[in-house]
């Protein structure tokens, strides 16, 4: 009888289990099965054929359909805009010829050392902001690319901890610390030189300022570091540009979307 | 022995219930494969020496026409709520217009960069849909970008691309928005036709 009683336990602990395996997968599963039980949201796109309506055509895309529905909150919408025509002139004016000339002294594989060098030097923002997040794994991985970096890779003139150890940075920002804590990003915010920004980005560049060496301890490196990146990704810029029907929404929408990823990463 | 049979039978259905997800996955795998198909052969044109840009240009078009549906993409982009408010004649103008935008910005887009390589991530089912994300390196350069399709019957087709996050579909329809919120559709195709000339 006992030992009957304990192969009925053993068999509903193990049924217990698969069941629990089972929820967690269909849970992971569960696109598939809500596809399974909506007729409509499968049928409804199957063919052109077969639309009716309008509305048809929509379903199963509500992704999209409960995006911007309320105006976005801009109170400096006056402000911004002004400011994204100066920094887009900034650029044509300014930074772009600069970034030509120094491009045209330096050739690429000098730049990419540097480009190389000041991203080594971002460590102390990446390390800081992956221990606030608690990714342990990334503060592990930024440490051991400093430490190779600096040594095997020349003071970080070369990336052997991508390169043969297959180690990326982790782009970890002041901001996406806020993000992960549960702030939201306030209103959009221009900033001057700097580009697209919110209130909680705006904020989190104070710390990052002590964070790095480059803006910090090293005068005049900040301006060697933003020409040399220019050069770097001449036509970027204006190939996103040129996509925009409304150059300031454009900016403000992608910088939102771009953000959240970064956050949600 | 009975409990075993109960046990067994229980084991047999709940095998069967795990087991029908996983069984869909095809899809998932046809899907990517197809997308990796389109982009090699896509990326061996852009390579080809003895071809013109123009030729080039048509020659990509007509093989990622089939797998992007820019007509649903510039329905999606203007939303349910426009969309039903134009006329036939209004649709019709306003897809012409978009379309041929779309066409142009994506062989600007593929054609700015010459030596891409493509690393493929597996690619995820997300309510019906099935994402293909890759990140598409050039030189030193990484763009995380995301291909999403939708089931069209037989074919699976794509309804949005991500490119570091940023819906191009969102992204347009944030403009739309805007513009309508002020103006008429006259003004987004009078829009639309100002830039496309530009």
């Amino acid at each position: 009888m006992i030992r009957n009683r304990g192969q009925i336990g053993i068999c509903s602990a193990a049924l217990f289990i698969l069941l629990a395996c089972g929820i967690v997968s269909t849970a992971r599963a569960g696109p598939s099965f809500a596809l399974m039980n909506d007729p409509e949201a499968a049928g409804g796109q199957t063919s052109s054929g077969t639309l009716d309506s309008e509305f048809d055509e929509f379903e199963g895309f509500d992704e999209f359909e409960s995006e911007p529905a309320p105006p976005v909150f801009d109170p400096l919408v006056g402000y911004n805009r002004t400011m994204t025509r100066v920094n887009d002139r900034l650029y044509f004016w300014v930074l772009k010829p600069a970034a030509q000339a120094y491009g045209a002294v330096l050739p690429e594989f000098a730049r990419q050392c540097f480009s190389r060098f000041f991203k080594n030097l971002g460590f102390p923002v990446r390390l800081v902001n992956t221990l606030f997040q608690v990714k342990l794994k990334g503060a592990g991985v930024e440490t051991l690319r400093f430490g190779v970096n600096s040594t095997v890779g020349i003071v970080g003139f070369f990336d052997p901890a991508k390169k043969w150890m297959h180690l990326s940075p982790y782009e970890e920002d002041c901001g996406q610390t806020l993000g992960y804590y549960g702030l939201n990003g306030g209103f959009h915010l221009v900033l001057p030189f700097f580009g697209p920004s919110n209130l909680r980005d705006a904020l989190g560049r104070v710390p990052e300022f002590f964070l790095d060496p480059v803006s910090y301890y090293i005068p005049g490196a900040f301006a060697v570091r933003v020409v040399n990146r220019t050069s770097l990704h001449i036509g970027e810029y204006e190939s996103f540009r040129k996509d925009a029907m409304d150059m300031y929404i454009l900016f403000r929408n992608a910088y939102k979307q771009n953000r959240k990823k970064k956050i949600e990463e | 022995m009975r409990y075993f049979i109960y046990v067994w039978i229980g084991l047999a259905v709940f095998a069967c219930l795990v087991a029908a997800p996983a069984m869909a996955d095809d899809d998932v795998e046809d899907v990517s494969q197809l997308l990796k198909n389109k982009i090699d052969s896509v990326l061996t044109v852009l390579e080809a020496e003895n071809m013109a840009e123009a030729e080039k240009k048509e020659k990509i078009m007509s093989m990622v026409e089939p797998l992007i549906d820019f007509e649903l993409m510039a329905r999606l982009t203007l939303g349910r709520a426009h969309w039903s408010s134009l006329s036939d004649e209004q649709q019709k103008r306003f897809i012409d217009l978009f379309v041929g935008r779309l066409k142009a910005s994506y062989l600007d887009k593929t054609t700015f960069y010459s030596d891409q390589k493509v690393i493929y991530h597996p690619a995820v089912k997300r309510g019906g849909k099935i994402h293909v994300p890759m990140d598409v390196v050039t030189g030193e350069k990484t763009a995380e970008v995301l291909y999403k399709f939708y089931s069209a019957g037989e074919k699976w087709r794509i309804y949005d691309v991500e490119i570091n996050g940023v819906s191009l579909i969102k992204s347009y329809r944030s403009q739309f928005n805007e513009i309508l919120r002020n103006g008429t559709v006259k003004d987004l195709c009078d829009e639309l036709k100002r830039s496309a000339s530009e």
